[in-house]
């Protein structure tokens, strides 16, 4: 029983696997600079609960600067780096909605973005039916 | 003879078909998942047929289990009584429904309810539900899948499913429901008894596991248990006496959770243990008084 049960795991594993390597890199805003954020969606159960995820945001330029990363709705900011090409960031998402990051340049401009979208499996229903196991 | 080599060859074709639409299916709905990453989806799930909106949502399950069953010999045989594949379809309509089980593994039949929503508030909720609350069993069919001779089953009466017509009382609290069922068997069922069935369920929420933890306990009157746990004077024979049982009860306690893969796909796993009373183990047809069932699965939704 135990060996089939492994075996179920293993194949449910690799399903899972198959059906999220999907995603997509994350748009640039200018040619010199990307921003990518893994994983770009975010898959909560029903519709309207906040959605959790371990995400990775990597940034590469390709001259020296200092940089800083913000949440682009609420201009909040998430982290910084000075004097580098490069930067790595990993933190656990939550949110009810798709959320945009920028990278912004010592002069304040923002010089990239990439937005974590949320979905989700059921859409929110009124009916608050329960089923029971066996 | 002939009917029993018939029913056998159909059980066996059953099995193979079986393996072979889980696997067409499951192949299918991989692909389709792949090509549906929309962001932010609204899915309608209404549809207006002769201008009548009808409210849907159906799903495709497909699962590995463990159960097991308080008859005799009752046992899976093989590793293809522990896939299932499920069609899961809900529909309502200005308070009528049809409701899957979404949690179980045969769930076309077993627990999918017709009902009517009698009244409904913010915490409470009366329907009147048609919906089969046990399953029978056939002791040739148990013999067949053994391939060997159950003495205590050989030659004894099929007992047929029970479908039930209830009042259900929900009362809604949070993230937890009560249920109160009270259920009459069909007249022309041959248990032509009744049950009381109380069951109660909580969600807990861990980012983004749904864990639902519950339980239940079921009252079956005289009627009921003396026709899936008694045995007639006719059915006498050596090895089983006769039995003619009060009534009984079952107890449940379970847990089950789900967790998203993606937006049409999410993994779910459950177990549960099954107490039955005394005077059901006292039957000369159960040689289990305490079961376990396990579940893992995937569910795809359309």
């Amino acid at each position: 029983m135990y060996f089939k049960l492994s075996n179920g795991v293993a194949f449910l594993i690799v399903t899972g696997t198959y059906l999220t390597v999907s995603s997509t890199q994350a748009e640039e805003l200018t040619s010199e600079t990307l921003l990518t954020a893994q994983p770009v969606m975010c898959v909560a159960l029903t519709q309207g609960r906040t959605c959790y995820a371990n995400v990775t945001i990597k940034w590469d330029n390709i001259s020296n600067g200092n940089f800083c990363i913000f949440q682009k709705s609420t201009q909040q900011q998430i982290k910084c780096w000075n004097n580098l090409t490069t930067g790595v960031y990993h933190f656990e998402f939550q949110s009810q909605g798709s959320v945009t990051y920028q990278l912004v340049n010592e002069k304040n401009h923002p010089i990239a973005e990439t937005t974590i979208n949320v979905s989700w499996v059921h859409k929110k229903s009124p009916r608050k039916r329960r089923w029971r196991l066996f | 003879m002939l009917s029993t080599k018939n029913n056998i060859v159909a059980h066996y074709l059953k099995k193979i078909a079986k393996v072979a639409i889980a696997f067409t299916v499951f192949i299918s709905l991989c692909t389709l998942s792949t090509q549906s990453l929309a962001v932010e989806k609204e899915l309608p799930k209404e549809t207006t047929v002769f201008n009548q909106t009808f409210s849907w949502q159906a799903m495709a399950g497909f699962t590995l289990y463990h159960t097991q069953s308080p008859i005799i010999g009752d046992e899976q045989e093989d590793e293809f009584d522990h896939l299932s594949i499920s069609l899961l379809l809900d529909l309502y309509y200005k308070g009528f429904f049809i409701q899957s089980n979404h949690r179980r593994s045969s769930a076309l039949l077993s627990g999918a309810e017709i009902g009517y929503q009698l009244h409904v508030d913010d915490n409470w909720e009366l329907d009147i539900v048609r919906k089969i609350y046990l399953q029978g069993y056939n002791p040739e069919l148990i013999i067949e899948d053994k391939e060997e001779n159950v003495p205590a089953l050989a030659g004894l009466k099929e007992r047929d499913w029970a479908p039930a017509t209830a009042i259900r009382y929900s009362y809604y609290k949070d993230d937890s429901i009560l249920s109160i069922d009270v259920a009459s068997l069909s007249p022309w069922n041959k248990a032509n008894g009744w049950l009381l069935d109380l069951y109660y369920n909580d969600l807990i929420i861990y980012k983004n596991w749904d864990i639902y933890v519950g339980g239940s306990l079921t009252y079956y009157s005289n009627n009921v248990m003396n026709y899936y746990y008694g045995i007639s004077e006719e059915e006498v024979n050596q090895d089983r006496a006769y039995y003619n049982p009060n009534a009984g009860f079952k107890g449940i306690i379970e847990v089950y959770a789900q967790y998203p893969i993606s937006q049409k796909w999410y993994f779910n796993v459950g177990m549960s243990q099954t107490y039955y009373s005394n005077v059901i183990g006292r039957s000369p047809l159960v040689d289990k008084q305490h079961i376990t069932q396990l579940m893992l699965g995937v569910n795809y939704v359309f």
